[in-house]
């Protein structure tokens, strides 16, 4: 891998420093993280930092940004990730997001459909799957959540998501949850509708699954797909919800030509 | 000093190897362990039970709610708290307490309670609490919103009581065009209010800053004086004068003719403090239901008592006051120090649990109010 030079700054977001990591040249290529404290700059945004100029910033409540109480459901989240790439002079970007930062960017593709060249949706929350549930991460132990997520756990995946409950860890994540409850607590992460606004997407988009996903199964993939006419579906067998960690090389295979056609 | 006796409505009628089969005895274990036969049973004999506290000289008649467990089958406590209402012509009715997060309408509880006091004569004490984890996820209500949810409904019920209506609420979790109850509680200005603590430093603050009734429940006896220290100096800084009226106290107690009866009796305790306290943190607190120091403060509980509840011994709940159980004598020697220490107006008398029987229960009670009270009341 060529060594792309990354760093981690702040930009000011409705009164907020919003802390995002930043590497490489090329196309802008928002990239938003699920229900995790965007650990940190990962293999997969280096990758992608040899073709995009990549900007991965934290969501707010997630750790290293700070909470914005007035953010109450995840289309607050979108606004404010409009505001953001307005005070970063972005005017049209690549979008890939994972979980709940699928979520955001859907909903953001909908919203201002003009701004997104293309669209890669990586297990994203946001639909109610059509059989099955997602996992409900509030009752479950976070060492359960953590060996539910994952059906491959690569050192990557280990080191930063699936860390040993340290109390540090643990802190870690209950931050996540409170963030998470702050904007998806009911209904749970899924917006109803969502399926009802979805074909308004027009932006060529590549769905991403983990067949093995155990949060968000399969099926939600499968509906995201059916509507979005533009929208083909990549399957990933043995892998759970992290394909970008746990299948890096198939990851970004399919990922990269996508968002770079020519 | 007042007396107020408690018990939880327990259901204990499922195989105990079945309970232990699931993370916890609340919010998952599947209610086809409940055989609402049984139930009608137990509540009618729990009833009674009430009827001869009040026989039996108590002050108050306490009750409460949960949801998911068969530690407590009362539901909705205003419904049995209607029942007494009418069935009792003395005691105080301790209603600790309402759960208010999980309220989408805390004017129909404003009515609720209303309704009872007129029913009861003015004889209802009114006490509001946030509710343990399970409730907010029982009832699906967001915990990050708990601690707000119990304040701003708490001043939306206190405004219904005492502002004649109609008036508009618009409030940031709850709204009404028009509050106008035609039902208003008949104590003037409103039923007094009680909050219990377990470890929150928010609540005794809170209490304390608005003069109510603070109890502590089943807090190790160094925990229950920091709280009321808490509170006492909220109080202070809000210009309310606080004396032993403003604390009370908590505990399990079980009395009878000999010690060695009262120690097998006392056992039925160890089914509250260990089985139904059982399960994930995130059943109990989750996220964002708990601050930063009320998790510095429930850890030290864990600690404070040198073991949970659920680790104690019998003899070790007996020594830090959790449990106070033995002949007459013994019972009054142990609640005269614990008055002393705590400097307490209030003390409920928790005297049922888990498989009790009906006639241990009543023995217990009748040696209480005969032989315990005469003494207490003079304190």
């Amino acid at each position: 891998m060529s060594a792309v030079a990354w760093s981690e700054e702040t930009v000011q977001v409705a009164g907020t420093p919003v802390h995002y990591y930043c590497g490489g040249e090329g196309p802008p290529l928002l990239v938003l993280h699920g229900l995790d404290p965007n650990p940190a700059w990962l293999a997969c945004h280096q990758a992608l930092a040899t073709h995009f100029r990549v900007y991965a910033p934290t969501h707010p409540g997630f750790g290293r940004t700070p909470l914005v109480p007035w953010m109450r459901r995840v289309s607050d989240l979108t606004l404010f990730y409009l505001w953001l790439l307005e005070e970063m002079g972005l005017e049209r970007v690549l979008l890939l997001g994972h979980g709940l930062g699928g979520w955001v960017a859907a909903d953001l593709a909908i919203t201002c459909p003009h701004l997104v060249e293309r669209l890669v949706l990586v297990d994203a929350a946001g639909v109610k799957p059509p059989h099955g549930e997602i996992l409900d991460v509030f009752l479950l132990p976070w060492p359960e959540v953590q060996a539910a997520l994952v059906a491959t756990p690569t050192p990557e995946w280990q080191r930063h998501f699936g860390a040993t409950s340290t109390p540090e860890e643990e802190e870690r994540w209950e931050t996540v949850l409170v963030a998470l409850a702050r904007l998806s607590w009911k209904p749970y992460l899924y917006d109803p509708r969502l399926p009802h606004v979805l074909p308004r997407l027009r932006c060529p988009t590549l769905i991403v699954w983990g067949r093995e996903d155990r949060l968000l199964p399969l099926a939600c993939g499968e509906l995201y797909r059916e509507r979005i006419a533009a929208s083909r579906l990549v399957v990933l067998e043995a892998c759970g919800h992290y394909p970008h960690v746990e299948q890096p090389q198939a990851f970004l295979e399919a990922v990269v030509p996508f968002l770079r056609p020519n | 000093m007042q007396v107020y006796f408690f018990s939880e409505f327990p259901y204990h009628e499922y195989p105990d190897a079945e309970g232990d089969k699931y993370p916890s005895l609340r919010l998952t274990f599947p209610n086809r362990f409940y055989d609402p036969q049984k139930a009608h049973h137990l509540f009618h004999r729990y009833l009674d039970e009430y009827l001869y506290c009040e026989e039996m000289g108590f002050d108050g008649l306490m009750i409460n709610e949960h949801h998911n467990t068969p530690s407590c089958m009362n539901a909705t406590m205003n419904l049995i708290g209607a029942i007494l209402a009418r069935t009792t012509r003395r005691a105080k009715i301790l209603l600790l307490g309402n759960i208010l997060p999980i309220w989408d309408n805390p004017v129909r509880l404003a009515e609720e309670i209303a309704m009872l006091d007129v029913l009861s004569n003015g004889r209802i004490i009114s006490g509001f609490v946030r509710g343990i984890g399970i409730e907010s996820l029982a009832t699906n209500t967001n915990p990050v919103d708990n601690r707000e949810r119990f304040e701003e409904a708490h001043d939306l019920i206190l405004k219904t009581w005492t502002t004649p209506g109609p008036f508009r609420w618009e409030g940031r979790h709850y709204h009404f065009r028009v509050v106008n109850p035609w039902i208003v509680p008949l104590q003037k200005p409103h039923p007094p209010i009680w909050v219990p603590g377990s470890a929150s430093p928010e609540t005794a603050a809170w209490a304390g800053r608005h003069g109510y009734t603070y109890v502590g429940f089943l807090t190790p006896l160094q925990m229950t004086k920091e709280l009321f220290a808490i509170y006492r100096t909220a109080a202070t800084e809000a210009g309310h004068a606080v004396t032993e009226a403003n604390f009370g106290y908590l505990l399990c107690c079980y009395v009878a003719d000999s010690e060695a009866k009262a120690q097998e009796e006392a056992r039925h305790f160890l089914w509250r403090m260990g089985p139904t306290l059982r399960g994930p943190k995130a059943y109990f607190a989750p996220p964002g239901y708990r601050s930063r120091a009320g998790t510095e403060m429930a850890a030290r509980r864990l600690s404070g008592g040198g073991k949970p509840l659920a680790q104690q011994s019998l003899e070790e709940l007996q020594a830090n006051y959790h449990i106070v159980a033995g002949t007459p004598d013994t019972v009054l020697k142990k609640l005269k120090f614990i008055k002393d220490e705590l400097g307490i107006g209030h003390l409920i008398f928790y005297g049922q649990e888990s498989r009790m029987s009906h006639e241990a229960t009543l023995r217990s009670i009748e040696l209480f109010g005969k032989e315990v009270m005469p003494a207490l009341k003079a304190w």
